[in-house]
């Protein structure tokens, strides 16, 4: 359901979902202004903010060309770009970040915290943890949801595979619980990115 | 305005691929040839002053006026019968690419349909009149090119081979692109909703096999129920604009010029029982429906194609 809506049941509803995935553009020989142009023109979007964004991120020659023909890094600029130039109620990023280099990430986070609307964001990287304080996280863990939780307190939680007394949030594995808290454990924000959660705990657990 | 926007973005990829122009276009241009320089190589003045000295003694007056307007005859049934056929053909190579266009498009038109202005039936409409828009421009070429490659085979230029009913030829291009269009939506619907996307290559060519097979067979040895098939129904009305004579459902294409009242008083062929135009475009419109409803069937069914099963 999106704002009391079956989401199955939704037809040409443009301004309510934007998404960066790969899959929702179309496979196309034009070069990406033309595919760009098209989608934000019939999902009601900003094309010249699109321009914009990508020409500051990626180049102006990014927009003569086609989205096979980019790098990883570049196809995400565009897709995110796309998504965040819809202008939706809602705005859904999957890896915003991912290929992307250091400034770029930087640059892109600013963009997504500037633009208006409801952005749910998945990623892996803790970094952003400090430039998202306001920001609700959840923690998804083997197909479960944990959460909310803001990012100053994810901040200060360890994990831990040995029960503790100050448990704040008990993520059940396949394998056994793990337990956050802010007592003991490898703090999280000692890894790099989530997905040495499971590195560390197989390796010290 | 969603329909002409998805109509423009669909039509400007398809008119930059070049495998329509080679497929649709220029390997169409090449059997044109074929037909007038290779195929219709023993086709003379000469080979039918003889053919109808067997039938007309030559020493008759008027004997050169009558193998004039025979020639005439001759010649501009033998084009509008590789006009039809070449047409028939171009539609279904156009039909190739659009299998692939829609089967990559699945998810995306999920996601268009939903969340844009563009609502399901204006997006369809507007791929549909993308489809129709390229079978007419291929159409325009492939004739054009034909009325002036017979011409000049046939007549060296000085007279041209012109159909009796060009907006009739167009109208079947334009319908039979409409056929076109949905065939090959229900064909790449069919493979998405096997989830086997190893079939596609195979699938996306039913279209040219059976434009193939069943134009040949209706050309050469067909008759009644195998011309109302959607295929000889395009070529059959494509031939019956072009020409202007009736449709006679009980011969093969090649024998159709008997219907032709001037050159079956001549050579004293057979009556034949005439098809009404109309019978053929209702039956093409019905074979149209079939398909559009299928398609619809399994669009609501489908669940698209994830990019992994596509790169498998």
């Amino acid at each position: 359901m999106i704002d009391g809506l079956d989401v199955d049941s939704v037809r040409g509803l443009p301004g309510l979902v934007a998404a960066n995935l790969p899959e929702i553009v179309v496979s196309s020989r034009l070069p990406v202004k033309h595919v760009a142009s098209y989608y934000l023109d019939i999902l009601g979007g900003d094309y010249e903010y699109f321009r914009d964004l990508v020409g500051r991120l990626g180049g102006a020659e990014v927009l003569e060309k086609r989205l096979h023909e980019l790098s990883a890094g570049l196809r995400k600029i565009v897709l995110n770009a796309i998504a965040l130039a819809t202008k939706a109620k809602y705005v859904l990023l999957d890896e915003p970040f991912e290929n992307l280099d250091p400034a770029r990430r930087v640059a892109m986070l600013k963009e997504i915290l500037g633009v208006r609307g409801v952005k749910v964001m998945d990623t892996h990287a803790t970094w952003l943890l400090k430039a998202l304080p306001d920001w609700d996280t959840y923690l998804m863990v083997e197909g479960s949801v944990y959460g909310p939780l803001k990012p100053g307190e994810l901040e200060e939680l360890k994990v831990s595979r040995e029960p503790v007394r100050d448990v704040r949030i008990t993520i059940k594995l396949k394998t056994g619980d793990v337990y956050l808290s802010k007592s003991s454990g490898t703090p999280l924000t000692s890894l790099e990115s989530l997905d040495k959660l499971y590195e560390v705990l197989a390796w010290r657990y | 305005m969603a329909v002409l926007r998805t109509c423009k973005f669909y039509l400007r990829s398809l008119l930059k691929d070049p495998y329509y122009w080679f497929w649709a276009v220029f390997f169409m241009l090449f059997w044109l040839m074929m037909g007038a320089f290779v195929f219709g190589s023993t086709m003379t003045k000469d080979s039918l002053r003889e053919e109808l000295a067997s039938h007309i003694p030559s020493s008759m007056p008027g004997f050169e006026s009558i193998l004039e307007d025979a020639w005439s005859k001759t010649t501009f049934y033998y084009t509008a019968g590789w006009y039809s056929g070449i047409a028939l053909y171009s539609l279904a190579s156009i039909a190739i690419g659009l299998v692939y266009y829609v089967y990559y498009s699945t998810i995306p038109i999920r996601y268009l349909t939903k969340y844009s202005r563009a609502s399901p039936t204006r997006f369809y409409a507007g791929l549909t009149l993308a489809a129709v828009t390229v079978s007419l421009v291929a159409a325009g070429i492939l004739i054009a090119s034909t009325i002036v490659m017979y011409s000049y085979r046939f007549h060296e230029l000085s007279k041209l081979i012109l159909p009796k009913n060009l907006l009739g030829v167009f109208a079947t291009t334009a319908v039979g692109g409409v056929f076109t269009f949905f065939f090959s939506t229900t064909l790449a619907l069919i493979v998405v909703v096997l989830r086997k996307p190893k079939l596609l290559g195979m699938i996306s060519f039913v279209p040219f096999l059976l434009s193939y097979a069943l134009g040949m067979a209706g050309i050469y040895v067909g008759s009644g129920l195998l011309h109302l098939s959607p295929f000889n129904l395009i070529m059959l009305l494509t031939y019956h604009y072009y020409t202007g004579t009736p449709i006679a459902l009980d011969l093969p294409a090649i024998m159709m010029w008997q219907t032709d009242p001037e050159l079956s008083s001549w050579l004293g062929t057979t009556t034949h029982q005439t098809a009404d135009p109309l019978t053929l475009w209702l039956t093409l419109t019905a074979w149209i429906l079939v398909f559009v409803g299928t398609a619809l069937a399994l669009l609501r069914v489908q669940k698209g194609v994830s990019v992994e099963e596509i790169i498998a």
